[in-house]
């Protein structure tokens, strides 16, 4: 019996799950696609030639729209609309690799400049991606009854620090969301809408909490950190790609850098 | 809430979670942490799950809205919708108690929800109905607050972070003494995890790895509606000892949960992990389901399937080819435990006597015959009288335990007499060169130089007569030969100064110990395999009966002298005029003794062997049994699963066992007789033992004695196996009308009432005449009497236990070994048929003794071996995935400092050699071991899957046995340890 097929409870009626065995297939065939593209991209006709014809520009705006799919998981999943989020992780991871490979046709096109570290955010962001998928999960549940620290010595000052902590967060909490309770609460997507300022604040005080508690400390960093990077490189790529969007399309003439300014832009400045 | 001075470690609420919930390898929502000091010896268990915090971290760091996990508002508990959670481990790293568990295969996180599905039901958690030890109990915080204060004890403070944990955990109450390692007691009340170290041998999540893919098998990760029982049948677990009463759960003829029997009254749910890894056993896809013929060399593993009919003809042929070439006696079968009762005393042995061999062969010279044969001369039966029951062993006041590791090896026993312990404040004392985790639960902890008991226990009968501390009038009128033994004590001189310098414990400690046991409203001896299984197990059995004795700790409620196991007389005969009756002696009383006839037809020819276990673990010295078994014209295996000893064999055999057969639970400890149902078709073409040797029987023309009827074992019981007085009461009718599926023998008949404990003031022994009080010619116990004194002095003892040890020593001990001058033969007494054995003698220590030998060729240190932890039991557990998960590896315990002088690191492959052979193991470092001491657990073997590793028995010697009862050594050997 294949173990990675059987499962317990009701989760497997309605949650639907991307093994690693296909994720690794779905990345195999993003690298052999990547691969096969250059390959054959020579004897291409011209307009495969170019990042910027009407074909690559149009390819590159395609594979962007579906990179922006993983920021509707992390919407859909902070903000309810969802009622089996893990879809919307598997789209996300789908719709990831597609638009990689899209990309990645548009970037082979003209492989150097500052784009560059866009296509380098984008691989660690599959590799960190990958590694918390398929490797990280094992330090999760390594992880299982291998922090004693509660059953250590207690340190007095952080119980006290914590309790200064705990009050500053009941008081926030009692502007930013009266009826919810600190115990069990976290910001969401609609307190950060509604409430940007008292969100940061809360934010902060958690984060302040996490940092007396060491709650990545009690991992392996492999375990603990691989989300935060993850999330990190998605933000500097969607900032990155915004920004290459914004050069090209209206800072045309300097992207051309004396050059030939041959795709659609809105200005040349 | 978890008291951490019940919890014996066993981790039972494990395996029982994950049978629950349906979790596989790596997915957790228990565990239990052994935790050690470096430095200092001690265990202590920490029961580790969620602990449904006021404030929960997880549920604040789960970032999906509306969150995975939820506080429930009512009864608090902290919950995990895993349909919402997108498996990004937020709630793993924010978690400090580490109790959020993950499956990394589906790639979410899993949790403790207190078993939501038993409660709705009325139900305990699982983890609470299981736990030998009553460690964990389920309810209301405030009710289990009140019962807190109301026993006086305070709560650990585990709320670093202000979560507001609500599991409450308990310190340990008990301060113990340590005689060898230190002089004052050590606190065991302030609980912290502040310096304390798990060991790398235990839930290694490195080697968790390797149960990954096709270890799980049915039902673990299978939805709970797949895995509901459409019958729940009574029955018992046949795996060791302790017989404990379960429930089987069937579904479509599929074993889907086997749970603790809560009808019972005594054991209430309570079963350690074995019992649980039943359903592991009865499901895995590894099972043998067809028989094989080896097509390779014997020992390369080649083999091919075969049909039953062609098996069972070409064996019989073979068989019978070999009865003409060499007589009915040159066939063996060795069928041990697994094997199970019925078939052993039943079926094998009226095969047997059909066919004319007297060369069967159990494990009862590996195991207990020391002990059988003792209780045999002294009492006149096998075993104690007592019972686990509150009012017997339950109301003892002080409990000493010689060599018995009960908490790892009985877990619900120990756990009942540990709760006992706890209720009446009674005193518990544990001698064993290491601290067990039995040892961690005692007041005190005397750490005896291996194999020294006998010693210790002369010592404490000295001091006991010497100072008149004896029961008088129990002496008087119920002990034949005390005085004799009085006289001999003082003649020797075998006083506690003499012990303290043999057992490596203060003459002080044995004084206050011989008072404490003499003056003791109640105590209970335990001895086991820690005292059987040496060169002088017979006498040490004997010397620690008699100090029960003397002290009036034997027949009383609350006072005994208990050697695990009682046997009882379940004996199929066949009609004396179908018997071939041999017409040779037995080869000898210990199957090691077929060695010699296989190689060298020493006394005779023994050429063909069936077995039904694995003695390619079990039996010592495996390089010379391996060279003996290749030699063998056939070799049968009839066992579940592929092990070491079907690579040697010509035919393997696929068994059926437990609920797939119908058979009772093996010898309990305390004369309790469980039944267990034929309920599940074994797998594929697998059969029950009793099929094989009722069809093979029918080759040879045996049918009309092994009928073909007498393969419902139902039948077979009632018509053959209770025909003793003993048994008569115990019918399949009275067995079946009882929840527990149990009977307590003694029972005449039907209507009799079970005896919680035999031999009291005023009774008579069961089928004695009136006034014998125990069931020996003399209705007395017997210490000396001239016909015990001419029977064992034809063997080279005497009556009247005098001092020996073991062969390998680091200090010069007297030892026993063969007298090599001509002396005749003497017959073996207190065994069943007849064996010849050549006479010992007991040699004074000297110069070039083999200890001393030994230690100039390097063999600086003392091996003990002994059985690993609770969840592992011999071949049986190779295939439980969740065992090899707690426990993978072969391991070598010794103390910080030996490592240090070694260089070895803790979890380190080091080489372990004595002069008989070589393994490998893991080093653990372990402050509770003698310093001059490692200990090496059984159970291991090189073919088993996941981890494997060469057993223990290729360190131990064949030819080091007790004298009085044959039984081999498999303890004390000198060793070397290195990287």
């Amino acid at each position: 019996m294949k173990a990675d097929v059987m499962k317990d409870d009701a989760a497997s009626l309605h949650r639907p799950d991307l093994s690693n065995q296909k994720l690794r297939a779905m990345l195999l065939a993003l690298i052999a696609s990547v691969v096969l593209f250059v390959l054959i991209k020579p004897y291409l006709g011209p307009d495969w030639q170019r990042p910027g014809t009407v074909l690559m520009q149009s390819i590159a705006i395609g594979g962007a729209l579906l990179l922006l799919v993983p920021f509707l998981f992390s919407i859909g999943k902070r903000g309810g609309y969802s009622a089996v989020p893990n879809k919307l992780f598997i789209l996300h991871v789908a719709a990831s690799i597609c638009g990689s490979f899209l990309v990645a046709c548009h970037a082979v096109a003209r492989f150097d400049g500052p784009p560059l570290m866009m296509l380098a955010a984008l691989v660690l962001l599959m590799i960190t991606g990958a590694f918390g998928r398929v490797y990280a999960n094992r330090v999760f549940a390594a992880s299982f009854a291998m922090k004693p620290t509660p059953f250590g010595a207690h340190d007095d000052s952080t119980k006290a620090a914590l309790k200064n902590l705990i009050e500053a967060k009941v008081a926030v909490l009692k502007r930013l969301d009266p009826a919810a309770k600190e115990a069990v609460f976290s910001v969401t997507l609609g307190h950060w809408l509604r409430r940007p300022v008292l969100s940061m604040a809360y934010a902060r005080l958690a984060h302040r909490e996490s940092m007396l508690v060491k709650t990545r400390q009690s991992l392996p960093r492999s375990g603990a950190y691989w989300r935060p990077l993850h999330l990190l490189l998605a933000w500097l790529f969607l900032a990155g790609m915004i920004i290459h969007i914004i050069v090209v399309t209206f800072f045309a003439g300097y992207a051309a850098d004396g050059g030939e300014i041959y795709w659609w832009h809105i200005t040349a400045w | 809430m978890i008291d951490l001075e019940r919890c014996i470690g066993c981790k039972s609420c494990e395996a029982a979670c994950k049978a629950e919930h349906g979790l596989g390898p790596t997915e957790n929502h228990n565990r239990v942490v052994w935790l050690a000091h470096h430095d200092r010896p001690g265990l202590d268990f920490l029961t580790l799950s969620c602990q449904h915090c006021d404030r929960p971290a997880c549920v604040r760091s789960c970032p999906v809205n509306p969150k995975a996990i939820t506080k429930h508002p009512e009864t608090g508990v902290v919950e995990i919708n895993e349909a919402l959670c997108t498996g990004c481990g937020e709630c793993v790293v924010a978690c400090p108690y580490g109790a959020m568990g993950y499956d990394q295969i589906d790639h979410h996180a899993v949790k403790c929800d207190l078993c939501s599905a038993r409660r709705a039901d009325g139900l305990r958690p699982a983890c609470a109905t299981v736990c030998p030890g009553g460690a964990i109990s389920f309810g209301e915080r405030q009710s289990h607050l009140q019962q807190m204060q109301e026993e006086g004890r305070t709560a650990i403070d585990h709320d670093a972070f202000l979560l507001g944990p609500s599991n409450i955990f308990l310190p340990r109450q008990t301060n113990w003494v340590d005689d060898v390692m230190a002089a004052d007691s050590i606190n065991l009340m302030d609980f912290t995890t502040t310096d304390r170290q798990r060991p790398a041998v235990v839930d290694d999540p490195v080697r968790k790895e390797s149960l990954l893919g096709n270890a799980t098998a049915y039902p673990y990760r299978r939805k709970r509606e797949d895995r509901q029982p459409d019958r729940v049948v009574a029955g018992g677990c046949n795996i060791c000892f302790n017989c404990c009463p379960v429930h089987y759960h069937i579904k479509d003829d599929k074993l889907v949960r086997v749970t603790g029997n809560e009808d019972d009254p005594l054991w209430r749910g309570k079963i350690c992990p074995k019992s649980q890894f039943l359903l592991q056993l009865h499901n895995s896809p590894e099972r043998l389901t067809t028989p094989l013929k080896r097509v390779g060399e014997r020992g390369e593993g080649k083999f091919e399937p075969i049909s039953w009919d062609q098996a069972l003809d070409e064996i019989a042929a073979k068989l019978q080819g070999v009865k003409d070439q060499f007589g009915a006696e040159s066939l063996a079968i060795f069928a041990g435990t697994r094997t199970g009762t019925l078939t052993r005393r039943g079926y094998i042995r009226l095969f047997t006597q059909l066919w004319g061999t007297p060369n069967f062969g159990d494990t009862e010279a590996f195991c207990s015959e020391a002990k059988r044969v003792s209780f045999q001369a002294t009492l006149g039966a096998g075993g104690s009288g007592n019972s686990y029951t509150e009012a017997d062993l339950g109301s003892a006041a002080l409990y000493v335990y010689f060599g018995d590791n009960q908490a790892e090896t009985r877990p619900v026993h120990f756990g009942m007499i540990n709760n006992w312990r706890l209720k009446n404040n009674a005193k518990m004392v544990v001698i064993d060169p290491r601290m067990t985790v039995t040892a961690t639960k005692a007041n005190q902890w005397l750490a005896i130089r291996p194999g020294t008991d006998l010693a210790l226990a002369l010592g404490l009968a000295y001091h006991i007569l010497a100072h008149d501390l004896h029961d008088s009038r129990f002496c008087e009128n119920w002990i034949a030969g005390w005085q004799e033994w009085r006289d001999f004590l003082f003649e020797k001189n075998y006083s506690p100064d003499w012990a303290a310098a043999i057992v490596g414990i203060d003459a002080a400690v044995i004084r206050t110990l011989a008072e404490e046991i003499a003056t003791a409203d109640g105590c209970v001896l335990f001895a086991s395999r820690g005292v059987n299984q040496h060169s002088n197990g017979g006498q040490t059995n004997r010397a620690l009966m008699f100090v029960a004795a003397i002290t009036g700790n034997i027949g009383r409620k609350g006072g005994a002298y208990f050697n695990l196991s009682m046997p009882v007389p379940i004996a199929a005969n066949a009609p004396d005029a179908r018997k071939t009756f041999p017409k040779k002696p037995m080869i000898g009383s210990n199957s090691v003794s077929w060695l010699n006839a296989i190689e060298h037809h020493d006394p005779y020819p023994l050429r063909a062997v069936i077995t039904s276990n694995n003695p390619m673990m079990a039996w010592p010295n495996q390089d010379r049994v391996r060279a003996a078994f290749k030699q063998l014209d056939l070799m049968v295996h009839i066992d579940l699963f592929m092990n070491e000893t079907s690579h040697f064999a010509d035919y393997v055999l696929p068994a059926a066992t437990g609920i797939e057969k119908g058979e009772i639970s093996r010898a309990a400890e305390d004369r309790r007789i469980v039944w267990i149902d034929k309920s599940i078709p074994p797998p594929g073409d697998a059969k029950p033992d009793d099929w094989f040797w009722i069809e093979l029987g029918k080759r040879f023309g045996y049918d009309d004695v092994l009928k073909d009827s007498y393969k419902d074992p139902a039948v077979f019981w009632d018509e053959m196996l209770i025909n003793d007085p003993y048994m008569r009461g115990c019918t399949q009718d009275r067995l079946h009308q009882t929840p527990r599926r149990w009977l307590r023998v003694p029972l005449a008949d039907e209507d009799a009432d079970e005896i919680e404990t035999l031999y009291l003031e005023g009774t008579s022994a069961f089928g004695k005449p009136a006034g014998h009080r125990f069931p020996t010619a003399s209705g007395k116990l017997e210490f000396w009497t001239p016909a015990l004194d001419q029977t064992l002095t034809g063997l080279g003892l005497s009556a009247l236990p005098e001092f020996y040890a073991d062969r390998e020593h680091l200090i010069e001990l007297p030892y026993v070994a063969r007298r090599e001058d001509g002396m005749a033969e003497v017959e073996r007494p207190f065994i069943h048929g007849k064996a010849m054995v050549k006479p010992f003698e007991i040699i004074q220590p000297h110069a070039d003794s083999p200890g001393q030998n030994l230690q100039r060729q390097g063999f600086d240190t003392h091996l003990i071996t002994g059985r690993p932890p609770a969840p592992h039991f011999h071949s049986w557990t190779h295939y439980a995935w969740q065992a090899q998960e707690m426990w993978p590896d072969m391991y070598v315990q010794m103390h910080p400092d030996k490592a240090a002088e070694l260089d070895i690191a803790d979890g380190e492959n080091v080489s372990i050699e004595t002069a008989h052979g070589m393994v490998t193991a893991r080093a653990w470092l372990y402050a509770g071991m003698r310093r001059d001491t490692v200990f090496v657990p059984i159970g291991w073997d090189s073919s088993q899957p996941y981890h494997p590793w060469n057993s223990v028995n290729y360190l131990t010697d064949e030819d080091q046995r007790d004298p009085l009862s044959d039984h081999s050594n498999l303890k004390s050997y000198l060793c070397r340890v290195t990287r």
